[in-house]
């Protein structure tokens, strides 16, 4: 297992979609390979990110609806 | 009902479009709704059908502009030597990611970086990572196979991830 392999493979890794004795070697790697431990974590954390913004823009409706956009839906609405 | 709906979808279409072409795309969504709220069949929320054809609409909008500040997403994932060791260690991130920056900023910045992902990964990771669709419902939507938009979702991760490294490591919070 190189790490090169190992990346390619990280999101099925994460997923647990990799049969059971390529997990194994997966976790192997890991255990030996600091810099794919270093690599993960951040990867895990992107994903944290992203996931956050999605969160964070439903529970923020925006105020700032221009009236123009506003009145042409309105306008649209009542032909 | 328009009312209490023009917010969220008004939001979604930020996310994907400048301001002008986001009110344009909520605008052509509604007639087309309201063209079409007889084929609305149930299966989902009215918001959840809605924001269908808001999405799609918007990432046609964006096949159709011009954007300067694209990076090529080869450019972002990761190089490696041949024995597969890669070219560049990872230095790891700090634990808590508000050490480095303050909640507000580090959205903006997300968002500054999807922004630079070329448009058939920044759609793919959008509506998976932050719209939280399903693998299948994301390949439904962009007519890509299942495993298509597994390899994209994950070069855009990497890709992202690139782009957010030098921010983890305080060497630039510029946006």
């Amino acid at each position: 297992m190189t790490c090169k392999g190992f990346i390619n493979f990280l999101s099925a890794y994460l997923d647990g979609e990799l049969p059971a004795e390529t997990q194994q070697i997966f976790d192997h790697h890991l255990s030996v390979c600091p810099d794919c431990v270093a690599y993960m974590e951040s990867y895990k954390a992107t994903i944290s990110l992203l996931k956050e913004q999605g969160i964070q823009a439903d529970s923020s409706i925006p105020e700032d609806i221009p009236q123009s956009l506003l009145d042409a839906i309105i306008t649209a609405r009542s032909k | 009902m328009v009312e209490a709906y023009i917010g969220p979808l008004l939001r979604v279409a930020r996310r994907y479009l400048c301001e002008e072409d986001a009110c344009d795309a909520v605008q052509e969504t509604f007639i087309k709704v309201l063209g079409a709220i007889q084929t609305f069949r149930g299966e989902s929320r009215l918001l959840t059908w809605i924001q269908r054809i808001l999405i799609n609409q918007c990432i046609n909008k964006s096949r159709s502009q011009k954007r300067l500040a694209e990076i090529p997403i080869d450019d972002l994932l990761p190089s490696y030597h041949e024995d597969g060791h890669r070219v560049t260690p990872t230095p790891a991130w700090p634990e808590s990611l508000n050490d480095v920056v303050d909640r507000e900023r580090l959205c903006g910045l997300v968002e500054t970086n999807i922004a630079k992902l070329p448009l058939a990964y920044r759609t793919v990771l959008m509506l998976r990572d932050i719209e939280g669709m399903s693998g299948k419902e994301t390949a439904e939507m962009l007519d890509l196979s299942v495993g298509a938009v597994k390899v994209r979702l994950h070069r855009a991760r990497q890709a992202l991830r690139a782009l957010m490294d030098p921010v983890m490591q305080g060497d630039s919070i510029d946006l």
